[in-house]
This record gives C-alpha cells, sequence and structure tokens, in this order.
C-alpha cells in the first residue's frame, strides 16, 4: 500500500518541480544577442570578454558599441558574472567606476530590466550587444555564436559553472 | 491556467489520497508540510511574475513614450524611416561620482610629525557623453595642506573624442600624464593602498617628482593580434613649469613642449600579464630668481612596468629614471625610483605588501627640499571592503630616510576608510 503513495507523491513533486522551476532550469545558459543586422554571427569568447568589458568598444566596421547589461539580481546576469567578468556585482561595480575614473569608459553600461526588455531594445538598435536567457530567443534578435557554439549545444562557454 | 491549474490538481491529488486510517500521524504530518511548502513557492513565484509584469509595463511605457517623442519633431522625415531608439540614445546627462576618505596616523620615532586625525580629499568628478563618440570629464578636489588650509584643485578637465578603438583623441584642460601603468589616481578607493608609492606622489603639497598632471593633447589606442594586445599612448603637453609644483594650464613658460610615447602589450599567453613604457621628453623653463635654476634643463623619464593581475591576485613594479640636464651648472643628474607591489584577495579582505625606494641626484636644483632625500619604505597592510563602496584600509609603514647622517628612521601606523559615491 505504501509503494502506490509513494510513488503518486513522488509523481505530484516530479509535476510540481517541472512546473515551477522550467525557467530557472533553462536561464543557466545565456545567450549573447545582436541585432539581425549586425553582420557578425560568431565571435570567440576572448573577444566577446573584451567587448563585456568595454576593453573593445567598437565593431569591425567603426560603430560604437552599445553594450546592455540586465539588472543585478537576474539569473542571467548571474551567468555571465561568472562566466565573463569571474566576479560578482560588487567586483563589477568596482571595474565599472575604475574605468569611468581611469576615461577608459565615458558611462557605466545600460542596464535593462528584463528578457524581454533587452530582446526589445537590442531589436531596434543596430549597434546594440546584450545578452538574455537562452530559452526566450526569437526571431526579433539573433543569437551569437561563440567559440562556434550556440547555446544548448555542447561546450557552449555561458553556462552556469553549477 | 496551466500553471496554476496543475498546481491546483496536484494539491487534489496528494489531499485525497488515501484514507486515513491507511496513514501514519508522521506520514501526515509530511504533507502538510509539504503542503506548505508548495503553497510558499506558489507566492514566491505569483510574487516574481508580478515584478516581471511591473517591469515590463514599466518598458514599454517608456519606449511609447520615447516613439512618440521622436516622432513628433519629424515631420520633415524621409517617409518611411521609423524612428529608432538609437536616435536618442546620446542626449547629452550629466553623471556625478565623488570619492572621499578619512584617517587616522600614529607616527611613531619621528620628531616632526604628529598623531592626526587626517582628513583626506573629497573628489567630485562629473561626466557626460556629448554623442556616442564624445564624452567629457571634469574632475575638482578639495582637501587640506599641510598648514591645514582648505584647498580646491581644479585636477581634470577633458573632452575625449572615441574615434575608434585604434585612435582616442583627449584635448584636456588638465589630465593625468600617461605614464606607466596608471593603477594610481586620485581617490584612495581605488588603489589598493591607503598612500600612494612615493614616485607617483603628486608634484605639490605631497612632494612627487613625476609631472602627474599635463595639459595638452593626448592620443591613445588599442589594438589586437592574435598573440597579443598592445596600447599606446602619445601626447603632447606644456610640460613642466619653473619648478616642481608648478602645472602651466594657461600659459608656457617656454615655447618647448613636452612629449610622452607610452606603449604598453597584454601578451595572450598569460593572462593577466601586462608589461611596457615610456619615454618623457621636456624642456624646463629656467627660474632666474634662483641663482641654481637661470637657465633651462633638459628633462627626460624613461618608465618601464611589469604587472600581473587577477580577479584576486596583484602583482605591480614599476620604475622611472628621471634625468636633468641642466644648462645652467653643466652637469646631468638622475634619479631613480621604482616600487613592487602585491596583494592577495579572500574575499573582502587583501593584505597587500608593498616596498619603495627613491635615489634622488644630489645637488639637482629642480628637486630641492624636501624632494632632496633619499628614501627606502617598507608597507604592510589589510585592506577590508565591508562593502561595495566602502574600503577599510589598516596600514604599517617602515621609512628609512637618508636626509641627514643621523637615523631618521619613521614608523607609522594608519588606518583609512575611503568610499565612493
Amino acid at each position: 500500500m505504501r509503494a502506490p503513495r509513494l510513488a503518486r507523491l513522488g509523481g505530484a513533486l516530479v509535476v510540481l518541480l517541472s512546473m515551477g522551476r522550467p525557467a530557472l532550469a533553462q536561464a543557466r545558459e545565456a545567450a549573447v544577442i545582436v541585432n539581425p543586422a549586425n553582420p557578425n554571427d560568431s565571435m570567440s569568447f576572448q573577444e566577446l570578454v573584451k567587448i563585456f568589458k568595454q576593453e573593445k568598444q567598437t565593431w569591425e566596421d567603426g560603430k560604437k558599441i552599445y553594450l546592455l547589461v540586465q539588472e543585478a539580481g537576474s539569473v542571467e546576469r548571474d551567468v555571465v558574472l561568472k562566466t565573463i567578468y569571474r566576479m560578482n556585482n560588487d567586483g563589477l561595480k568596482s571595474l565599472w567606476l575604475g574605468k569611468l575614473f581611469r576615461e577608459e569608459i565615458a558611462a557605466f553600461p545600460h542596464t535593462v530590466a528584463s528578457n524581454e526588455g533587452m530582446k526589445r531594445f537590442v531589436s531596434q538598435v543596430p549597434t546594440a550587444i546584450g545578452f538574455i536567457d537562452a530559452a526566450m530567443l526569437d526571431a526579433t534578435v539573433k543569437a551569437l555564436r561563440i567559440d562556434g557554439k550556440l547555446p544548448g549545444e555542447p561546450g557552449y562557454p555561458l553556462k552556469d559553472p553549477e | 491556467m496551466g500553471h496554476w491549474g496543475r498546481t491546483l490538481a496536484v494539491l487534489i491529488v496528494l489531499l485525497a489520497g488515501p484514507s486515513a486510517g491507511e496513514t501514519s500521524d508522521d506520514e501526515v504530518a509530511g504533507l502538510k508540510a509539504e503542503i506548505q511548502h508548495i503553497r510558499e513557492e506558489n507566492r514566491a513565484l505569483q510574487a516574481q511574475v508580478s515584478r516581471q509584469e511591473a517591469a515590463l509595463e514599466r518598458l514599454e511605457s517608456r519606449l511609447q513614450a520615447m516613439d512618440t517623442g521622436a516622432r513628433e519633431p519629424s515631420t520633415q522625415a524621409v517617409a518611411g524611416a521609423t524612428p529608432v531608439l538609437s536616435d536618442l540614445m546620446h542626449v547629452p546627462s550629466l553623471t556625478l561620482r565623488g570619492f572621499a576618505d578619512f584617517g587616522y596616523s600614529l607616527k611613531l620615532a619621528q620628531v616632526d610629525n604628529t598623531n592626526s586625525f587626517a582628513l583626506g580629499a573629497a573628489d567630485l568628478y562629473m561626466t557626460s557623453e556629448l554623442t556616442d563618440r564624445v564624452s567629457v570629464l571634469v574632475e575638482a578636489n578639495f582637501g587640506s595642506n599641510s598648514e591645514n588650509a582648505a584647498t580646491f584643485n581644479f585636477q581634470r578637465g577633458l573632452i575625449k573624442y572615441w574615434l575608434s578603438d585604434l585612435v582616442r583623441i583627449t584635448a584636456a584642460a588638465r589630465m593625468h600624464t600617461p605614464l606607466g601603468y596608471q593603477a594610481y589616481h586620485h581617490g584612495s578607493w581605488l588603489q589598493t593602498t591607503i598612500f600612494r608609492p612615493e614616485i607617483y606622489l603628486f608634484e605639490g603639497d605631497d612632494g612627487g617628482f613625476l609631472p602627474v598632471h599635463s595639459v595638452g593633447v593626448d592620443v591613445s589606442g588599442s589594438k589586437e593580434w592574435d598573440a597579443l594586445d598592445l596600447e599606446y599612448n602619445f601626447g603632447i603637453f606644456n610640460g613642466r613649469g619653473r619648478t616642481v609644483t608648478e602645472i602651466q594650464h594657461l600659459k608656457d613658460k617656454n615655447d618647448g613642449k613636452a612629449v610622452n610615447l607610452r606603449v604598453g602589450i597584454k601578451p595572450h599567453l598569460i593572462e593577466g600579464l601586462a608589461l611596457g613604457g615610456d619615454i618623457y621628453l621636456d624642456e624646463i623653463p629656467g627660474n632666474p630668481p634662483a641663482a641654481s635654476r637661470r637657465a633651462d634643463m633638459d628633462e627626460r623619464i624613461l618608465g618601464g612596468y611589469l604587472v600581473y593581475t587577477t580577479d584576486r591576485v596583484e602583482l605591480l613594479s614599476e620604475l622611472f629614471h628621471i634625468f636633468h640636464d641642466d644648462k645652467t651648472s653643466g652637469e646631468e643628474f638622475s634619479t631613480v625610483g621604482l616600487y613592487v607591489q602585491g596583494s592577495y584577495s579572500f574575499g573582502r579582505w587583501k593584505p597587500y605588501y608593498r616596498f619603495d625606494r627613491l635615489d634622488v641626484a644630489n645637488g639637482d636644483p629642480f628637486f630641492t627640499a624636501p624632494r632632496d632625500q633619499d628614501r627606502l619604505k617598507h608597507t604592510l597592510g589589510l585592506r577590508w571592503d565591508p562593502f561595495a563602496w566602502n574600503a577599510i584600509k589598516f596600514e604599517y609603514s617602515f621609512t628609512d630616510l637618508k636626509r641627514t647622517p643621523q637615523d631618521n628612521d619613521e614608523h607609522a601606523l594608519s588606518v583609512n576608510s575611503s568610499y565612493a559615491f
């Protein structure tokens, strides 16, 4: 008698977990997105790090790169912090402030509050680059291959190491 | 409906399980706890969805307002040209930031200094993007001099043209001369230690040696290759004034301009490694009231740096060799300054050590007292960042001053709180 009951309970929990956590599970991969008009389809992880640290600030055609980041607290930002910046939120604040003071950047990167906001912005700004939950990709933006890999492919580097 | 409907269905399944006769008290308690947990999780999810919906509404409102604002004045726009956010991104706005610090220094075995609370400098800097390629920065510094008089200094005022990664032009009323690795600026919060290296002390009250501030034009940039990144600065400035402390803001006292070239590389083979060097040439105007400074003096500064930095490790080493060819006496003077600094981060704690050495040329008429003293300095400290914008540093330093034959060792204990706002 106990086994069927436990099985039902286990099944119910599996259903619950699959309902409540799909976004979190998939958000462990962050997709790097650009405007569909951007001629770049891929870049190396090293180049991505330089762009996100604003060591590289112009595209190959000379246009200024418009970097967008998500506000603190998002799962995607945590993935980017761990994989690209390799620091926590406090460290990132210090990084931007130091760069601003050393004249390496003119302003802090702009922040958006959500994946939808990020997609909306990038889809309208040809020189923008940002990141979203890989599960939220659609045709309004273009996901870049990083080191030849797209989100979901083995070896994709913007994956939460946890 | 799907999510909450399924949740409700599962709860019903759970609650409508076998009869009480088949269930022990422990199992009932466990189920109740599980239900409670699920309810709490559902509440959290509802709150998260509400927050996201609110954020989305805010963004859509902003977007709608921006689109409307863009369309109104564009009655002469080409038909079919849809205004986009990029048209509106670079409306100039002023960003104001600042640094300040406060500390206490306990001087041991030193006759000409007392134990003191010390108000550090309060540094305000304003930045603004005029376009996506042009930005301005203005920095002002409030502090006190050694006579306790309040001081106000215009530290930096510059406009920067970001032509590309390879070419950025900085035209400045006043800027930090691109010498060395450039780890040190105003704002002690930015640096690991409380005090700057001896060779990097500011020209004014601090008694420094290098021309830390300059007025002129600097071109800088960077270039990537497969094996390394290269960065450079090339600048032309008014150069030094008649004394070390004089910065020539408005009028150069001679026609000779200072020229500075700095080149640095970052090999990809070792991430975090950077090395480079610079050469700075100037003709320092004579200072006739001083008999030993009647004629001009040629200055040549050679510098080099080797650093290795990661998210935890900071190893800095820099050396500067300052040559003065004095046309009054016909002699050449040579001053050497260097420092080596290391630190390692354990989360919010960062212990550090620095060694400073200064060998000042004997009789150099430009580096007069109190700069005419050789010194060795050891600094041992601990930096603690209780939160992102505040650093509290504890520091012990031992300085071996060699200005007179007698022993002039200095021991000092300092504590300092620096913050950014």
